[in-house]
């Protein structure tokens, strides 16, 4: 029996071994510990269980700590900030922090990586990852993490409420306001959910700045909150909220909104397409399996989605680079980008979404379709493009929270827009 | 004289050197450790905060640096966020601070009578203040929840409106200083009963044998003895109130919009998301003579009476 077990691993290493051997060393940095720092996010979820692998295939000890979001960004912020020489392989938000960082010179360029005919394996085909998705991890001209996981906006909704009134899926955004009209306080549900939390509700809005046909900035790098299609699109926007949204909005970011929609107390929301493995999900949500998705809803200037992505990065400070490129490129090759799909979280390579695994067991063929549809013409300035994002994005939230609480959107958009303006002034 | 000096206790031995020279000065070798530690902790960053608070720095030297002198503290006096952050840091105080100081001694006095069960009710009494903080934020923000929390479902019940709790700017402070009333009540009346326990029975016997009502031997004995508990208690409610950070960042990081947002919370958005830390350090200074001269004040009101 052994020599049977003996004879079969043989076989499987003789299979593999050509293949393997022309490339990349797994065990050239055995005995190195890694120090890994991850989001508390789905994707973590999803591949975490599967990291004593990695260790067993190249004798690399990972040292990982993950934090929830906001701790998480502070964290490595300030590691980063301090040198980062003991931080080796990071998850990073390119469309957030990615401009700040490269600027700084705190993150590898990880395009030289990916073309090392050394360090990384033949089979592992970057040529397989979504081009949208990789260029929105370019900034400065550096390119600062191999993503992993991807997000476009959707509209969830609600199938049930939706067929027992009548109203078709919307599609626009004329026609999604008309539906949130006509589900407000039918069944104790609001009509719409909407980010309205300050600066966690600038994100959301892009979309819908996009699909009026307006933009962050200027051609000449100013803010543009005064363009009039910009404050168009604010005045939908917090009218939604103001109208048809739940009380409180102003205190809802994304846990609030998809807790409220996975409680069954709003009929639709438009935010991250991610955000199905928490509102679809019969663990966490009383509306699993009645939930509905669409692409975007398109505005006068056509359906214009962002992307957004995570990525894992390297810090420049790390001593260990080289190995941890091994475990960068370990996490995204094809096997765990398969596993991050299977758990519902939106994957980056092109195959895994054809993989005859994930056929088997999708359940909503219309979540993958409004994703995949939207990718190929996402933008990837889901934030301004600017150093200061955190500075720029609250004082535009600021606005956003005075106008859903009655105040004129012109005024205090013109406002905002004085204050960015101040703090892109510095930036030169 | 030529006699051998005679010998005693903390005088040093002839010749002895290294333990002679530890014998003299040992009122300054013993403290010697915790000074360290002191400076090292306290003295050092405080300076370099003072340091910092002169510069237009960033986390990042991708952004521009350079030293402006008073040119942060100048420019916290003319941003209206600053001055919202210190009006909404002392609302806060003046609305948690007396609830607890009234609530505590009410507390105390009771617990200071002998009932049955005494140990078990004390325990009971001072959970609130023994659980972590941001827990406490977090089980209050899920009860305060206007759409799915508790509170609202039990006002409904009275018969009485929905509020929105945190989402509302006007009710927002006095809800963040009910939670920090709910928690640091027991701290105030922990304080003031080991004071009710130590005071000496005998005047409030001669007072019984006079015939003072009880609400009397409360206003002539109990109140002036307990002054020096009071005060200990207020010193450390007021310092702690002033630079409450946790339950406020756990429950609305200031917002909504600004209008919770205490200067110890708006220092730590300008800090770790606007990553200006010279501006920061700015803040903080001021934020540390606000406390320091409460204090002071605290101490100079209770030599007087």
């Amino acid at each position: 029996m052994r020599n049977l077990t003996v004879l079969f691993t043989l076989t499987g290493l003789l299979a593999t071994a050509p293949a393997q051997a022309q490339t990349v060393n797994w065990d050239a940095y055995k005995g190195t510990t890694l120090r890994v720092l991850l989001n508390q996010h789905p994707w973590t979820t999803a591949v975490q269980p599967y990291f004593p692998e990695f260790e067993k295939l190249t004798g690399i000890k990972l040292a990982v700590e993950t934090y929830p979001e906001a701790q998480f960004r502070q964290k490595v912020l300030v590691e980063l900030s301090t040198g980062g020489q003991n931080l080796d392989a990071f998850m990073l938000s390119p469309g957030q922090e990615g401009l700040l960082y490269a600027r700084s010179g705190w993150v590898e360029d990880m395009k030289p990586y990916t073309v090392n005919k050394t360090l990384t394996a033949g089979n592992w085909g970057f040529s397989d990852f979504y081009p949208s998705v990789v260029r929105s991890t370019e900034y400065n001209g550096i390119m600062t993490g191999i993503p992993i996981q991807t997000e476009t906006p959707m509209l969830f909704y609600r199938k049930d409420l939706l067929a027992k009134y009548k109203i078709a899926v919307p599609k626009t955004l004329t026609q999604l306001e008309a539906a949130a009209k006509a589900l407000n306080g039918k069944d104790g549900v609001a009509g719409i959910a909407l980010r309205g939390k300050g600066a966690s509700a600038t994100s959301q809005f892009s979309p819908y700045m996009f699909s009026y046909g307006s933009s962050w900035l200027t051609r000449d790098g100013q803010a543009n909150f005064t363009d009039p299609k910009f404050i168009q699109a604010m005045n939908m926007y917090t009218g939604l909220l103001r109208n048809y949204g739940p009380p409180a909005a102003v205190t809802m970011s994304w846990p609030e909104v998809t807790n409220l929609f996975a409680q069954g107390k709003v009929a639709m929301f438009t935010d991250a397409s991610l955000f199905r493995s928490i509102v679809d999900d019969p663990k966490s949500s009383t509306v699993a399996g009645k939930v509905g998705y669409a692409p975007f809803p398109a505005g006068p200037a056509g359906r214009k989605p962002y992307v957004t992505t995570w990525a894992l990065s390297i810090s420049k400070g790390s001593k260990n680079k080289q190995a941890a490129w091994l475990f960068t490129q370990w996490a995204t090759n094809r096997e765990n980008q398969l596993r991050v799909l299977l758990q519902d979280v939106p994957a980056v390579r092109r195959s895994v979404w054809n993989d005859p695994t994930f056929k088997k067991q999708e359940t909503s063929p219309e979540w993958t379709q409004a994703h995949l549809s939207q990718l190929a013409s996402a933008n990837p300035l889901w934030n301004p493009p600017v150093s200061q994002v955190g500075e720029v994005r609250d004082a535009l939230g600021q606005a956003i929270v005075s106008i859903l609480q009655g105040g004129n959107t012109a005024d205090l958009l013109k406002r905002a827009e004085q204050t960015v303006n101040t703090i892109i002034s510095k930036e030169k | 004289m030529t006699s051998a000096p005679t010998h005693t206790r903390g005088q040093p031995r002839p010749g002895g050197g290294f333990s002679s020279w530890l014998d003299r000065n040992i009122r300054w070798v013993f403290p010697l450790p915790t000074l360290i530690v002191l400076f090292a902790l306290t003295i050092l960053p405080l300076v370099f905060n003072l340091i910092l608070s002169t510069q237009e720095r960033s986390v990042s030297d991708a952004l521009p640096s350079s030293f402006v002198g008073l040119g942060n503290f100048t420019q916290a006096f003319s941003d209206p966020r600053f001055w919202n952050a210190t009006w909404l840091m002392m609302k806060f105080t003046l609305i948690a601070v007396p609830a607890q100081m009234l609530l505590g001694l009410g507390l105390a006095v009771l617990l200071n009578r002998h009932m049955r069960a005494q140990g078990l009710v004390r325990a009971a009494v001072l959970l609130p203040m023994i659980s972590t903080p941001v827990a406490v934020a977090l089980i209050w923000a899920l009860m305060m929840d206007p759409n799915l929390g508790v509170l609202n479902y039990f006002l409904q019940t009275l018969g009485l409106e929905r509020s929105l709790w945190l989402a509302d700017p006007a009710l927002v402070i006095p809800a963040l200083a009910l939670v920090d009333v709910w928690q640091w009540t027991p701290l105030v009346a922990l304080i003031l009963l080991a004071g009710l326990q130590t005071m000496p029975d005998d005047p409030f016997e001669a007072a019984r044998i006079d015939g003072a009502s009880s609400w009397q031997a409360f206003r002539y004995i109990t109140w002036p003895l307990l002054q020096p508990a009071l005060f200990a208690a207020l010193t450390i409610r007021l310092i702690d109130a002033l630079k409450t950070f946790d339950i406020i960042e756990v429950m609305t990081q200031g917002g909504p919009g600004s209008a919770s947002e205490t200067l110890n919370v708006y220092a730590y958005h300008t800090g770790f998301e606007f990553l200006r830390v010279g501006y920061t350090a700015a803040l903080l200074t001021l934020l540390l003579v606000v406390v320091a001269a409460v204090a002071i004040g605290v101490n100079l009101l209770r030599r007087r009476v």
